[in-house]
């Protein structure tokens, strides 16, 4: 009978104990993470928003022996905005291959001006010098387009097809060849000497 | 429980198993009068048509076919004869008489009806022919009498892609597609593909392909089974068979033995929505195709799109023009193909321009055959050589709705009566797109071919590519790529009218190939033909 206010004193000041507990918990996790953007809906929960992280990431380039694309992988940071990583993505192909055989797709003073994604198709708006200055032919035609489109089907989650707009615009062709009114999905069967050991398109 | 059987009683007042074999018995009558009856109307049309040109060759009566005029003559000692596709009568010693039936293009080839056969070789001959003389000398007859209640193989198509090449086999016969057997052998360079119990029609010619894996088929009666003897260029092919209903047909598609790791699964894309501002090619019936007499030329670029420029300053468009206007020149002195250009001098034409003058080339249809020349570009100066193009569907061949659409044309092309064009018109697009893939990479290996003979530089092969200029047009069409401007060696052959002069050859000899090819498989030999 005695022990019975000490018993309720105990689970008062347990109580007390867990609140403090949980509040300077709350703070130091707010102090922590950084608060949610203003304008973003997304709860300032831990899991979302990764940093960039260093990927690897799959890139494709034309082969002076074989007339078909080949894979050349290196590291680079993406995040997880699309049109972010569809700019680095590209920027990585205008960069141009390591190796010596494999030879550049895009004219070098082309830009990405724009991406977006609508379902599975990703949506590449370039500057009009992915137009003018390329250097035509069929071959290089095929190979400037196919490179992009295989490359970012590739490496942009969800992405099945891509449609190249020239500053805005639809266009019928690049260089007088390729049909580029309708999105592209990614092609191997034209590249039928494309090295077996690299990853399915 | 028991009040269900009551109500069931009262709906039903007959007997409900006496009811369902009543009414089973009805079907199995109805699926025999059927079974009966389409047989019969089989046996009926089968038996009454032979192939024209064939039986006169036979008699030593000779032919020439005048494709513009879609008009076949026959001569024999003083008598001559006139015969215009389609109508019912003909011109014999300039007398018209009538025939119990138009001629027609069945299967590809010019037919008569039996009866008719008769009566004209009678009087062409001057002695008295009975019908199992026409029959026996039509080679290529629909069927024999002997044949019906066979399990037939009616007609071999190929296509061929880059990676395989695909042999759809039409067939006949009671039995479904499950239940026909096909055994495939191989040894060294021959493939045999048996089909037991199956009667081989005497129309299925043997053929060349003559592309990156099949050299040619040889269709074989062996006792009671036909077989295909398929020669592979390289040792070894892989066979694989698909079986089709509606209609019946076994599609075998082969590759070399070790491409079969390479391949790749493709998501299936079709998409047929095309930008309304360019000219929809208009849809063609097989019946209209059944003359060659024009070739459209495609001078890749000009005037303010000067193409790929080389090293050295040559523009492909240049290139482009002297090559169209060699090939013009050559086609007609060698032939009596209409040549249409789609540019004659450096001027700029839009591509959507270009696929419209295709498209309306033949007295305002679609020409016969496009061929689009071009000079090839890459960003490494090494490459060089030359590629055929033909047109990609953006489906994986493999893919079964491939071999479903491309067999669809078939049965189109046979049936070929109006009922059938009014029941397909819908789809006669993709249908005639289809049979236009199978034409155009004929085509394209050809060019490849005729290249390689003539240019001694790097054969590059023969690739599918949605290129949109063979997208617009309505006709067999490929794109030629003779060399890499953007290589030095190349470029300085390119400026030279030897090479040029050459490549135009090489292109007018494909032209020539597949004229005399389409019109062979009308039912007239190589060198019939009007000159």
């Amino acid at each position: 009978m005695r022990k019975r206010p000490l018993q309720i004193a105990f689970v008062v000041l347990w109580t007390a104990v867990v609140i403090l507990l949980v509040g300077f918990g709350w703070r130091l996790l707010r102090e922590l993470v950084p608060g949610p953007e203003p304008t973003t809906v997304v709860p300032p929960l831990p899991s979302v928003a990764p940093p960039p992280s260093e990927q690897e990431i799959t890139l494709y380039f034309a082969d002076g022996e074989t007339l078909a694309l080949r894979s050349e992988k290196r590291r680079t940071r993406l995040g997880s905005e699309t049109a972010g990583n569809c700019a680095t993505i590209i920027s990585e192909l205008i960069r141009g291959p390591r190796s010596p055989t494999l030879s550049s797709t895009i004219p070098s003073d082309a830009q990405l001006l724009g991406a977006y994604q609508l379902g599975d198709t990703l949506v590449l708006d370039f500057s009009r010098e992915l137009q003018t200055n390329h250097s035509g032919g069929s071959a290089g035609e095929l190979l400037t387009v196919y490179s992009i489109v295989n490359t970012l089907a590739e490496n942009i989650h969800g992405i099945s097809r891509v449609q190249i707009l020239v500053e805005g615009n639809e266009v019928e062709t690049l260089a007088g060849h390729l049909d580029l009114r309708e999105p592209l999905s990614p092609n191997t069967t034209w590249m039928t000497d494309m090295s077996s050991e690299q990853p399915k398109v | 429980m028991p009040r269900g059987r009551e109500r069931s009683s009262l709906l039903f007042p007959v007997n409900l198993k006496r009811l369902t074999v009543i009414l089973m018995l009805a079907s199995v009558a109805g699926i025999a009068c059927f079974v009966a009856g389409e047989s019969f109307a089989q046996a009926g049309t089968a038996r009454e048509n032979v192939v024209l040109p064939e039986v006169a060759r036979s008699f030593g009566v000779a032919t020439s076919w005048m494709p513009a005029d879609r008009k076949l003559s026959l001569a024999y000692g003083d008598h001559d004869v006139e015969i215009v596709i389609g109508t019912d009568y003909l011109m014999f010693d300039g007398k018209p008489l009538e025939l119990l039936a138009p001629v027609v293009v069945l299967d590809g080839a010019v037919s008569m009806s039996l009866p008719d056969a008769t009566t004209l070789f009678s009087r062409l001959l001057g002695r008295d022919i009975n019908p199992a003389e026409i029959l026996s000398a039509s080679s290529a007859s629909r069927q024999h009498s002997d044949i019906v209640g066979h399990d037939l193989i009616k007609s071999i198509r190929y296509i061929s892609y880059p990676d395989l090449t695909r042999l759809i086999i039409n067939i006949a016969a009671i039995r479904g597609s499950d239940a026909i057997e096909v055994n495939c052998v191989r040894s060294g360079g021959t493939l045999r593909v048996t089909f037991p119990g199956f009667r081989m029609l005497q129309s299925v010619a043997p053929f060349d392909i003559g592309d990156a894996i099949v050299r040619s088929v040889e269709p074989v009666q062996d006792g009671t089974d036909a077989t295909l003897v398929i020669r592979t260029v390289a040792e070894g092919g892989e066979c694989e068979v698909q079986k089709h209903d509606d209609p019946l047909r076994v599609v075998l598609d082969i590759r070399p033995t070790d491409s079969l790791a390479k391949r790749t699964p493709l998501t299936r894309s079709v998409s047929t929505s095309r930008s309304s501002e360019w000219t929809e090619p208009v849809p063609i019936l097989p019946d209209q195709r059944i003359s060659f007499t024009t070739v459209v030329i495609d001078a890749g670029h000009g005037g303010k799109d000067v193409g790929a420029r080389g090293r050295d300053g040559l523009l492909e468009k240049d290139v482009t023009l002297d090559i169209a206007l060699k090939l013009k020149e050559l086609l007609e002195r060698g032939t009596n193909v209409k040549v249409v250009l789609t540019r004659t001098d450096d001027q700029f034409v839009s591509l959507k321009e270009r696929t419209a003058i295709a498209n309306r080339a033949k007295n305002g249809s679609p020409a016969d055959l496009f061929i689009s020349i071009h000079t090839n570009s890459h960003a490494s100066t090494a490459v060089t050589g030359f590629e055929a193009y033909y047109i990609s569907d953006a489906v994986d061949p493999s893919a079964e709705a491939t071999a479903a659409m491309e067999n669809a044309v078939i049965a189109f092309e046979n049936e070929g009566n109006e009922a059938v064009e009014a029941r397909l018109t819908p789809i006669l697009w993709d249908l005639q797109f289809t049979e236009f893939i199978s034409e155009s990479s004929e085509m394209a290996f050809m060019v490849q071919r005729e290249m390689a003979e003539r240019l001694s530089t790097q054969d590059r092969g023969v690739r599918q590519a949605q290129f949109i200029v063979l997208a617009g047009v309505a006709m067999p069409s490929v794109l030629v790529e003779v060399g890499f401007i953007s290589n030095r060696i190349e470029e300085t052959r390119l400026k030279t009218d030897d090479f040029r002069g050459r490549a135009a050859e090489a292109l007018a000899a494909a032209v020539t190939d597949y004229k005399n090819r389409f019109e062979s498989r009308l039912g007239f030999s190589n060198g019939t033909s009007n000159p």
